[in-house]
């Protein structure tokens, strides 16, 4: 069973070395606006008092994902310019956050709030949260879309299958099974 | 023998009959899961130039065995920021398990046999195998076979949460047909769901893991 984490939660989390050692923690979390995907972190002190310091985290150099820590092997993947190196140069302004989720025969699913991801070593974006605008009995609660493997994405706008919306769920627990129908179900179809 | 009996014991030198220290701390290779040497006050003595730790003493068999800190590993033993105990433990995927209460070690050959850990009460017995590092923000673990995908020689087969004899690997079902609360905390939230949706417990959605837990074991 998929785990999955909130996006925002990991902001405060420490960063954890294999060997036990906390030298940084999470000050903000960096996405890649073309494909809605987790680049990395900017890190920060410890403590209420933190203050930002140059190191990065890029995606790739995360060992482990999950709600207590991001675990990395040791601190050499810390650095101050990894993160900046694996930002595309053409990456519109512009945060995810925000972003109207539209289908692909064009309802507007709602927009996006959150970004959710899958804990543990192999640690992905597996879909948004978002605030509903025109979902069938939309009660303003808000609904979990998975994101397929392909998908387009713009600096204001992600456009997912129409499938996605029979896994629409309406709480995180539920929809970690509901990425994994998903996902199977386009890889049977081929999309 | 656990480490919290262990520790504090007298230093032994057999061949003049005198305490030379006591046992302040273990230094620990997690790649072998053993001990590879002792600190006695700010002293390095090698588990090989040891005799065991005895239940009531330490032996060494000659005074001069004593050294200096080398390895960074031994320099943190001995100064105590790699002290396991109280320690958060962490997987290394991330997840808190909780607080580190006391190492089983096999007193004769040094092999760390298990990590004890404590979580709102609940005890956990984690294989020693699974150490990864201990350091001074937390003590390391491996994670579960959940989030391993790819098999690592780290995995054991047991269920290191099982207070039972019941364990079970990762294709445990989701349909348990009576739970203890005990073999509920052990799953994740995401199964205690799955459990919950299937025996269509009310107001499932918006239960914490606790809660979930209580539904389903009454």
């Amino acid at each position: 069973m998929t785990r999955l984490l909130r996006a925002s939660t990991l902001i405060g989390n420490p960063v954890v070395t294999l060997a036990g050692e906390s030298p940084l923690e999470v000050k903000d979390v960096v996405f890649d606006t073309t494909s809605g995907t987790i680049l990395g972190f900017n890190l920060r002190r410890h403590g209420l008092l933190g203050g930002p310091v140059d190191e990065t985290l890029a995606w790739n150099d995360v060992h482990g994902l999950g709600p207590d820590a991001v675990m990395v092997a040791d601190e050499k993947v810390l650095t101050v310019d990894g993160l900046e190196a694996t930002i595309p140069d053409d990456a519109p302004e512009g945060n995810v956050l925000g972003n109207q989720v539209t289908t692909e025969s064009g309802t507007n699913l709602g927009e996006v709030v959150e970004v959710v991801v899958s804990a543990g070593t192999r640690a992905e974006v597996v879909g948004f949260e978002i605030d509903p605008t025109a979902l069938p009995g939309g009660d303003g609660t808000h609904r979990f879309v998975p994101l397929p493997d392909t998908l387009a994405i713009s600096g204001e706008h992600i456009v997912v299958p129409d499938a996605a919306t029979d896994f629409i769920r309406d709480d995180l627990a539920g929809f970690g099974s509901a990425v994994d129908e998903f996902r199977s179900k386009l890889g049977r179809g081929g999309s | 023998m656990r480490w919290t009996e262990a520790r504090g014991r007298e230093v032994l030198d057999t061949t003049t009959a005198q305490t030379v220290g006591t046992l302040d701390m273990l230094v620990i290779d997690p790649d072998r899961a053993a001990i590879t040497a002792l600190v006695v006050d700010d002293d390095i003595i090698e588990w090989s130039d040891a005799g065991g730790i005895g239940r009531d003493a330490v032996t060494i068999s000659d005074g001069n065995v004593r050294r200096d800190p080398q390895q960074p590993r031994e320099q943190a033993a001995a100064d105590g920021t790699a002290d396991p105990v109280d320690k958060l433990v962490l997987t290394d995927d991330g997840f808190a398990l909780g607080t580190l209460v006391d190492l089983e070690i096999d007193a004769e050959s040094g092999t760390l046999l298990a990590l004890h850990c404590a979580h709102e009460g609940r005890y956990q017995r984690l294989e020693g195998q699974r150490l990864m590092g201990i350091g001074s923000y937390a003590v390391v673990v491996t994670g579960t076979e959940d989030h391993r995908a790819d098999g690592a020689d780290r995995s054991d087969t047991t269920d290191d949460a099982s207070t039972d004899d019941a364990s079970t690997d990762d294709s445990s079902t989701n349909d348990a047909e009576t739970a203890s609360a005990d073999e509920l905390h052990d799953r994740t939230k995401d199964e205690l769901y799955q459990m919950a949706r299937s025996r269509e417990v009310p107001g499932r959605s918006k239960m914490t893991k606790a809660e979930l837990v209580d539904a389903l074991s009454s």
